[in-house]
């Protein structure tokens, strides 16, 4: 589990926000009373701080 | 063949320059943690080694327990049991037990959390003003030399009494005593050996103040507040710590989980700070928290000690806390 730090107050489980969609991330966290805009920031924030996976190396030809 | 066998009892007893000698205790550290050769290696891989078992979490068993800091010494040595025949000379039955009680002026709080150490018997190393930490080489199967063999506590019965009214005439009275009666003379005189630790203060070996967590409100469906106090003898006067790490503890990993010994993870998807209520929220996944039980126990398990102090929060642990669906 990786935690994002947004704003010094809320920290969103980053693996887990990755998969969801951001309407259901937003829905899902309201009751952590954080303004709808705020929560969808986190959001994007989240997506961007997934590390990316490695693309497989090129087969020699 | 000589007729006698006095050339063969001992050694030769020189003396080495600058060894060392015991000293005046400053402080004791309590537990079963035992050094290896690489970690007491050189003085500060020692150090180093000291620290990180003081900043373990409980239950680990490396962990050392730092009592508070010295201030009066009274020896109380047992004296040797002897024992003569009628008409022969005194001979010594049984060598007396070393025994040393140490008087520290501590407060109620401090005093009550040493008392689960009361007639307890444990590895004790002791650190004196001579920045000498004093202890035993324990026995290795395959060598048994000082530089080798795991450095570890000498075993002593430690019981804590004192703490009471002053009398308002004797600095001593009030005080807290804690008596270390060793319970071998072996391992206290001939097995006893020490470290130097020159960069070392008792100060710096400080034990840690437990957190507990409960909840300041009830839960609303999958979203739980948990609040952190420091619990203090002082009637209604337990010390939230939220204003100075609630941010700290929020960014740290936490784990929930449920089921049997708790073994089945439950994902916490965000846990904030909630600065109107002074705790934190902690919000399970919806789908998972739905699918449990009414009544189901989750249990929130902290960042262990070490995290902490990686995350600048030094000095606490925090416990853990159920709770139910």
């Amino acid at each position: 589990m990786s935690i994002l730090n947004y704003n010094k107050k809320y920290f969103p489980n980053i693996e887990w926000a990755a998969s969801k969609s951001v309407e259901e991330f937003v829905e899902h966290e309201k009751g952590t009373g954080l303004p709808e805009a705020e929560l969808r920031e986190a959001y994007e924030l989240c997506k961007a701080a997934l590390p990316v996976e490695p693309k497989p190396a090129k087969k020699e030809k | 063949m000589s007729t006698n066998l006095c050339s063969t009892i001992g050694g030769n007893t020189g003396a080495v320059g600058c060894d060392g000698q015991r000293g005046v205790p400053r402080k004791i550290l309590v537990g079963s943690k035992a050094f290896s050769s690489v970690e007491y290696a050189t003085p500060d891989s020692l150090q180093t080694a000291i620290l990180a078992s003081i900043n373990l979490s409980n239950g680990d068993p490396n962990k050392l327990f730092p009592f508070p800091e010295i201030e009066e010494v009274a020896i109380n040595t047992e004296a040797d049991t002897t024992g003569s025949l009628a008409l022969g000379p005194v001979k010594r039955l049984r060598k007396g037990r070393p025994a040393y009680s140490y008087s520290c002026d501590i407060t109620w709080g401090q005093y009550q959390r040493l008392l689960a150490f009361d007639n307890k018997i444990m590895p004790v190393f002791s650190f004196d003003d001579a920045n000498q930490i004093w202890g035993k080489r324990d026995v290795m199967l395959t060598s048994n030399t000082v530089n080798t063999n795991p450095f570890k506590g000498e075993l002593a019965r430690i019981t804590i009494s004192g703490s009471g009214f002053k009398d308002g005439a004797n600095a001593s009275a009030g005080v807290a005593v804690i008596s270390v009666s060793y319970l071998s003379v072996d391992d206290f005189e001939k097995r006893g050996t020490y470290a130097l630790l020159p960069n070392l203060a008792a100060g710096d070996m400080a034990g840690l103040l437990d957190v507990m967590l409960y909840e300041p409100s009830a839960h609303v469906s999958n979203v739980y507040k948990i609040a952190t106090v420091v619990q203090v003898p002082l009637l209604g006067g337990d010390r939230n710590i939220y204003d100075e790490f609630g941010a700290i503890m929020a960014g740290l990993t936490w784990n929930a989980g449920t089921g049997a010994n708790y073994g089945t993870p439950l994902t916490i998807t965000s846990v904030a700070v909630d600065s109107t209520n002074k705790c934190l929220t902690f919000t399970f996944d919806t789908t998972a928290y739905t699918a449990l039980a009414a009544s189901t126990k989750i249990k929130i398990t902290p960042p262990t000690v070490p995290t902490l102090v990686t995350a600048n929060m030094v000095g606490y642990e925090l416990g853990s806390i159920i709770v139910v669906k």
